[in-house]
């Protein structure tokens, strides 16, 4: 048992602590455990939010990423800052139409609008499939940090164990209002440690930012422009218009949007976002000095560099904070994701089945489900195989293909059917699988074509087709429901 | 809409015209190559801009809350 260790698990026992006193005694309704009594103020929105948006992934790929290709992390945070101003209209909307109708999951919200529980029950669906894949991503990067960050004193298998537990724990227990408070500690703790470190590095080993950003034009000037190919500019231009786009469209963030006490929580929220994402300016900081401190990282390797790093710099008892931020950063996502999986099964699958079920029931219903999401996440992670893999690649493109049909029930009058919406979605979902199953992008199909077009990010032509698709046939069916009708008439 | 709301393609144009524009290294602002830092700035312009919507746009609808 060593230091590190030592401070990792005080700091996981003082979350779960104070994660189930915050639920003590609130829970007696599903209303309650999954959107905390639609009660939440503007600071704990936005750390769940935050916590949803910046995981584990910020101290581990991101720095990779920045040590690998440089400016190219600074895509998460331009995303993210043009899907706030989208999010100042979208978010509200949101809110009131869940209040309205006293929504509990994504699905809901989409069976009340398109008036269809078959398209509820498809989100729902393609929702779960999304969602799994990040919480075996999590409990992956999370068994990574803790096990390096223990001077190898706890295996892995073992961390994301004991992680896995505790989380269903206090989930269990407290739902979102434990979720809440655990996403506020790893929140300043996460941008604590990356305030610290992007600054303290450079300053460290060099004179200042400036310095090693000098130092770092000498070596590997490519680092700080785009390049011609790969992470092109238009790969930058495409990729921030199709994420920005899905920031909010997942079924976590949905139900974070209804737990928000008022519309003024989430605009502030919007505000607050962008400028928070500047966190990941100094994980950038951080990856460019690794370039020149630590050059011999290849491959995966390099997901490590802030950690290797912050050994070759730091006492034990540091690296003991890294891995709780890295252990809680993990933790919260995981903890909505349950929360978010029980409560949209037990809402759009379970109830149609069971309507009368107590309120009180349908609550244990939900924490039923989140159990099995949790065994079958858990052992997702530590079997990997082909299929987690495969389905990582889609989750995202999976989720955008719910923008279509969002977007057109917010208009005041909306064209769009049941049958236009349930098509589109099929439409994107077939072709993201495909593309996936198969290895079929735009540069195998058409090779020739210049490199300014195969660095469009493919996820974009997916959801182009989605649309045309959701408008077509909507045109179609909504003239021969018209037509129904009138022939209904005519016969009455 | 509102005119006010014209003003949020300031940024997205800043992102998606304006960086491929500010693609180089030189000068260099604050320490950062031109490149990030035309980025960063408009990350925290984003901020302003939702930060000015909120001020002075009427929220009608919470009046219905």
């Amino acid at each position: 048992m060593n230091i590190s260790l030592l401070i990792m698990i005080a700091v996981v026992i003082f979350c779960m602590y104070t994660a189930i006193q915050a639920g003590k005694g609130k829970n007696d309704k599903l209303e309650e455990w999954a959107l905390g009594g639609r009660g939440m103020g503007a600071i704990i929105t936005f750390f769940l939010l935050a916590g949803e948006f910046f995981t584990a992934f910020t101290l581990t790929g991101l720095v990779g990423l920045a040590y690998n290709s440089g400016i190219a992390t600074l895509y998460i945070m331009s995303y993210i800052s043009i899907a706030c101003i989208i999010g100042y209209f979208l978010l509200p909307k949101i809110r009131h139409y869940s209040k309205k109708h006293n929504l509990i999951s994504q699905g809901d919200f989409f069976e009340k609008k398109y008036n269809s529980p078959f398209l509820g029950k498809l989100i729902t669906i393609v929702g779960a499939i999304a969602i799994i894949p990040t919480l075996v991503m999590a409990l992956k990067g999370m068994g990574l940090i803790v096990s390096v960050a223990s001077y190898g004193a706890i295996s892995s298998t073992a961390a994301i164990w004991f992680g896995s537990i505790i989380v269903l724990i206090y989930t269990l227990i407290s739902g979102l209002h434990g979720s809440a408070r655990v996403a506020l500690i790893k929140d300043i703790l996460l941008f604590g440690v990356l305030l610290f470190l992007g600054l303290y590095f450079p300053f460290h080993y060099y004179d200042g930012v400036g310095s090693m950003v000098k130092e770092v034009a000498e070596v590997r000037p490519q680092v700080l422009i785009f390049p011609d190919k790969g992470l092109s500019l238009v790969w930058y231009v495409s990729t921030v218009v199709l994420m920005c786009l899905g920031l909010y469209l997942w079924p976590n963030s949905f139900l974070s949007i209804y737990a928000a006490k008022n519309d003024k929580a989430l605009r502030k929220n919007t505000i607050l976002m962008p400028l928070y994402s500047l966190m990941q300016l100094f994980a950038c900081l951080v990856g460019l000095t690794a370039i020149l401190a630590i050059p011999t990282l290849t491959g995966a390797e390099s997901d490590l560099a802030l950690i290797k790093l912050v050994f070759e710099t730091f006492d034990p008892w540091f690296v003991g904070f890294i891995g709780a931020a890295g252990l809680l950063a993990s933790l919260v996502p995981c903890s909505v994701a349950l929360i978010t999986i029980g409560s949209m099964i037990t809402s759009n699958i379970y109830m149609p089945l069971k309507p009368d079920t107590s309120v009180r029931k349908q609550m244990n219903i939900a924490r039923l489900f989140a159990i099995v999401a949790a065994i079958i996440s858990l052992y997702s992670t530590l079997n990997s195989h082909g299929a987690i893999v495969f389905l990582q690649l889609i989750s995202y493109n999976f989720i955008m293909q719910l923008f279509p049909a969002l977007i057109f029930s917010l208009q005041k009058k909306n064209f769009v059917t049941e049958q236009g919406a349930i098509s589109g979605i099929v439409m994107g979902v077939s072709l993201a699988l495909y593309s996936a199953a198969t290895g079929t992008t735009v540069a195998t199909l058409f090779p020739d074509l210049p490199s300014f077009i195969l660095d469009i990010n493919n996820g974009l032509y997916m959801l182009i087709i989605n649309a045309i698709v959701t408008v077509v046939v909507s045109l179609v069916t909504q003239k021969s429901t018209a037509e129904i009708k009138s022939l209904e008439s005519e016969i009455i | 809409m509102k005119p006010l709301y014209f003003l949020v393609f300031i940024p997205v144009v800043a992102f998606l015209i304006g960086v491929p524009l500010a693609n180089r290294i030189e000068p260099y602002v604050l320490g950062l190559p031109f490149s990030m830092f035309w980025t960063v700035l408009w990350v925290i312009l984003s901020s302003l801009t939702i930060f000015i919507l909120y001020r002075f746009d009427q929220h009608d609808e919470e009046v219905s809350d």
